[in-house]
């Protein structure tokens, strides 16, 4: 019942942070670029249909309004046109975004999977070569931008030793029926093992120069809150009742040294959305990053404020399941 | 009498003095028992040093600008250039080392204006953490934190004529809220202590409370970050320049010099790698730093 | 105290810390004994060494101790040489260990009942690990601790329960798995003392049900008496005096005893307490000899050259100190460095 509670309250407060980006996001692509008519339609075109423009997307109006004309068709799902496509920007959004999710969702999992195991082994031997060998990996993992990593990695694997696909989200030649948009779970719907297999190959690199940091990140983390715990009275009671040493690390000094884990992970996931832009583009990989670049070179407003919001819902969603983890994981939160 | 006085006060400074280099001795050990955290202190000072004197180090000063020599385009490093030469036949060494300067100023730029901001929001809302100005204080930065920085930066940046001050104050407007966020945590659970209550009591003023007993005990946690956040400023500097969202052609910038570079992968590898590196060099000295001067912090006073 | 029933027997154990600058030597050749059934109370200062002491008996020690020498039986076992697995069955089964803060000894993101339900889960009792029966078992405990409500109370975090429900709850799960032997280390030292006393109880009462043998450690000499058969007194990780009960209290010899029967507040309130004064000697380099040597008022050349050794003053008391040795031959042993 608390949780429950706690669960909507927490909803609830991410509609309003929702309401006041969207008005952030609003203000910053009307406020500061200058005339949006001329941006659209570019230098050389008439003041005549410049004015027309800004009748149509009530430009004249004062911003107050206009945020309003805005939140109403951004409601139902109408960003307006993009200049660059020349389509409604919501369609470009649906077609790119499962593939950027697909991305962070398995950078997100390589995140979890190898940070919370090396954090754990690393407390569990820790002070051993292997502690501190991935001490000093973790320092440089934290160190390097990911759209580094990202360079090195194609440097290393798709020319020195060629083995992974350098650009793209599945190879040419390859379809699978779109049903989700997640090329990992459609290829599975059509039982195409070998576009499974390939679509995974493709994420490899792009996946883990995005989780590089985050693995690093919360591995240091996860050691140095399960070591803390490791001296607590608690443990040592646990040992004496003649538990064996295994459980006790995985379940009992584990889990309330997990949540500042989990809180790394929600902002390492942040730091992913933010570098995706980078690495999308360098492996040409079609998802809502690469078009939001090219949106930005291209000064393509309508894009621009959708991708944001879009990326600003998301880190939303994860801000939500990351507390609703932690309150899972540590009863103290919720009360 | 008087010489008596003078004595004493001679003596009470002399005191003084010793206590203070005792200070500074215990924090240099606290500092220093990481020997990681000494390297990282040499790098950045050496990264100082190599940003200051620019023009003396740089073994071709003139091809951090525009400068054109065909005949020695491309090449790979070798004991003539060091670290090779780029499309233009510039020396690669030459401009990783002037864009140092670029890379400091940034992240200096960038937490002068973020911090001091971030702190005196995050001051004032977490003393005053019932009133309704800190609420509204802290639902603003609940909003700016929910965007990445890096998108948020992104999405200003682009709006504005890309350049070397812009991108500093897209990040600026990305950054500040972290501060805010970090003293009012601080900041909220400080006023309940009793030394801020006893200063209550004695009647001290607002601006007393917030400045000199709040905010002092604050500065660990913020100088913590601060080096901290100095290598991701940095990062992030070179992320939006990698964009094409920051310092221009022909002044150099790391991220520019990559994105360059990487599109002559694998041929011309020494064009992306050797900036990469540098990139990697400065953050990872920060952190050290950072980790270091952590040590001393927790260790120390509160 | 002679063989017979020994249920543990410590013999010349040694503790180490790793440290920055060295190795403190925190216990520095311990004997220690206990009979089946019996109390045992352990005094002395904070700091000398007690918590180490029991807590290599149940090899619970922090990561930068070291036991370089010594040897821990426990009921046929040599704690310190058997299998990691051997090692879990006794600690499951015949031996419990009740630590000092309520607060800190409970895990605080599960609940009551997963945490007893688990230790008795991994002592072994329950054959086949009948989830039914590990359930009422631990109902059970917590009837035996007579806490109201146990049905619900294993549904609780800890942070939900006061710290004397707190710690009768890790009295529980200490007796839900013990059989042979309880530590209890300063049970009471977070409590009101209007919990103290019950807490006490129920732990002398249970002991006694299930005729297990008790050490316990305290600093309050008070609670000693009350509780126990036998004292040992221990001072800067060594055994000082070791005595009945009720002999020690009447004639306590070692001068370090002596002191902490005279730091008792007395009610009367007449004169103030003259205690000990100085501290604990600094455990990275101890003096040669007697450590108590620096504080001792009846201190004499040769407590400074060499290490006194228990012997027996009188029938069931030994103490370690040269006041005491007249008519026995000199003791050429001397001090270990």
């Amino acid at each position: 019942m608390k949780r429950l509670k706690y669960i909507l309250h927490r909803l609830l407060w991410s509609v309003f942070v929702l309401f006041g980006l969207s008005i952030l996001i609003f203000c910053i692509a009307r406020v500061i670029p200058g005339d949006a008519a001329t941006m659209a339609l570019g230098t050389r075109a008439t003041e005549e249909a410049k004015e027309l423009y800004r009748e149509q997307n009530h430009l004249n109006e004062p911003i107050p309004v206009q945020y309003v004309y805005w939140l109403k068709s951004a409601v139902q799902g109408d960003f307006g046109q993009s200049t660059q496509t020349r389509r409604a920007v919501s369609s470009d959004v649906a077609e790119f975004l499962p593939a950027t999710l697909e991305l962070i969702l398995f950078a997100a999992i390589l995140e979890i999977v190898g940070g919370l195991l090396l954090g754990v082994l690393c407390a569990r031997y820790a002070g051993s070569w292997f502690d501190n060998l991935i001490r000093v990996v973790s320092y440089v993992g934290i160190s390097v931008p990911a759209f580094v990593w990202a360079i090195l990695f194609m440097l290393t694997f798709s020319f020195l030793i060629p083995i992974l696909p350098t650009i793209g989200r599945i190879s040419a030649g390859i379809t699978v029926p779109p049903v989700t948009g997640f090329l990992l779970i459609d290829s599975l719907i059509a039982g195409n093992f070998q576009a499974f297999g390939d679509v995974l190959k493709h994420l490899i690199m792009p996946g883990t120069a995005l989780a590089l940091a985050g693995i690093a990140q919360s591995a240091r983390i996860t050691r140095g809150s399960m070591l803390e715990n490791v001296e607590k009275d608690y443990v040592g009671s646990e040992i004496a009742s003649g538990m064996p040493l295994r459980r006790v690390y995985a379940r009992y000094i584990l889990r309330p040294a997990a949540s500042p884990t989990v809180a790394i992970i929600a902002l390492d996931i942040a730091a992913m959305l933010g570098n995706a832009f980078l690495v999308e583009v360098i492996y040409s990989y079609p998802g809502i990053s690469k078009y939001g670049i090219n949106a930005i070179l291209n000064k393509d407003l309508n894009a621009i404020v959708a991708v944001v919001l879009v990326i600003g819902v998301t880190f939303l969603i994860v801000n939500i399941l990351v507390d609703i983890i932690s309150s899972v994981l540590d009863p103290r939160i919720r009360a | 009498m008087e010489d008596r006085n003078g004595n004493v006060e001679a003596e009470e400074r002399r005191k003084k003095r010793q206590a203070r280099t005792e200070n500074l001795k215990r924090k240099w050990y606290q500092f220093s028992r990481n020997k990681m955290s000494v390297v990282g202190l040499v790098i950045v000072v050496l990264i100082i040093l190599a940003a200051v004197f620019q023009s003396l180090i740089a073994p071709y000063p003139q091809h951090a600008k525009e400068y054109v020599d065909f005949a020695n385009a491309n090449k790979a490093p070798c004991a003539q250039f060091l670290l090779g030469t780029d499309a233009y036949g510039r020396d690669v060494l030459s401009r990783i080392i002037f864009s140092f300067r670029n890379a400091l100023m940034m992240g200096l730029g960038v937490l002068c204006v973020a911090v001091p901001v971030g702190v005196i929001m995050g001051l004032i809302a977490g003393y005053y953490k019932d009133k309704i100005g800190s609420t509204v204080i802290m639902r603003v930065v609940d909003i700016f934190l929910s965007l990445p920085s890096l998108v948020l930066a992104l999405a200003v940046a682009a709006l504005l004529e890309p350049n070397l001050f812009h991108s500093m104050m897209a990040l600026t407007f990305s950054w500040w809220a972290w501060y805010a966020r970090l003293v009012y945590g601080k900041a909220s659970s400080i006023r309940k202590e009793y030394y801020i209550q006893s200063a209550e009591l004695i009647g001290a003023g607002r601006f007393h409370i917030l400045f000199r007993e709040v905010l002092p005990n604050c500065f660990s946690t913020i100088l913590t970050k601060m080096t901290l956040d100095m290598g991701v400023v940095i990062l992030m500097g070179a992320s939006l320049s990698f964009v094409g969202l920051g310092e221009q052609p022909p002044n150099p910038a790391l991220g520019t010099m990559i994105s360059d570079g990487y599109k002559t992968l694998p041929e011309n590898w020494w064009l992306t790698l050797f900036p990469a590196l540098a990139i990697m060099l400065i953050v990872l000295a920060f952190n050290l730093l950072g980790d270091g001067i952590s040590d001393m912090m927790s260790s120390g006073e509160g | 105290m002679k063989e017979g029933n020994l249920l543990l027997d410590i013999k010349d154990l040694h503790v180490h810390y790793q440290v920055y600058g060295g190795k403190t030597k925190v216990i520095d050749g311990i004997d220690f004994q206990v009979e089946a059934g019996k109390k045992i109370g352990l005094v002395g200062e904070s700091g000398c060494g007690k918590t180490t002491m029991v807590r290599s008996v149940m090899q619970v020690l922090p990561t930068q101790a070291r036991i370089p020498k010594g040897e821990v039986f426990f009921d046929g076992d040599a704690l310190l040489k058997i299998s990691k697995r051997d090692l879990n069955r006794v600690r499951g089964q015949k031996m419990s260990m009740i630590f000092q803060d309520p607060t800190a000894s409970l895990n605080p993101v599960f609940t009551i009942g997963s945490q007893i339900e688990d230790t008795i889960r991994y002592s072994g009792m329950v054959k086949g690990n009948d989830k039914k029966v590990i359930h009422e078992k631990a109902i059970q405990a917590l009837k035996d601790c007579s806490m109201p409500d146990p049905e619900r109370l294993l549904k609780c975090y800890p942070f939900e329960l006061s710290g004397g429900m707190r710690q009768r709850v890790c009295i529980a799960m200490a007796l839900a798995t013990a059989s042979k032997l309880m530590i209890a280390d300063e049970p009471t030292t977070n409590l009101d003392v209007t919990i103290q006393d019950q807490v006490l109880r129920l732990i002398r009462q249970l002991c006694e049900k299930k005729n297990m043998s008790l050490i316990l450690i305290t600093h309050s000499l008070g609670v000693a008496r009350m509780m126990t058969d036998w004292i040992y007194v221990m001072y800067a990780g060594q055994i000082v005096e070791k005595a009945v009960t009720s002999r020690i209290f009447e004639h306590p010899y070692h001068p370090y005893t002596v002191g902490l029967m005279e730091s008792i507040p007395k009610l009367t309130g007449e004169g103030i307490m003259e205690g000990i004064s100085g501290k604990l000697p600094n455990y990275l380099n101890p003096p040669k000899g007697c450590r108590f040597q620096d504080r001792c008022k009846k201190v004499m050349e040769k407590c400074r050259n060499c290490k006194p050794r228990l012997f027996p003053v009188e029938e069931n008391h030994q103490v370690a100190c040269f006041l005491y040795e007249r008519g026995r031959a000199e003791d050429p042993e001397v001090s270990h460095e």
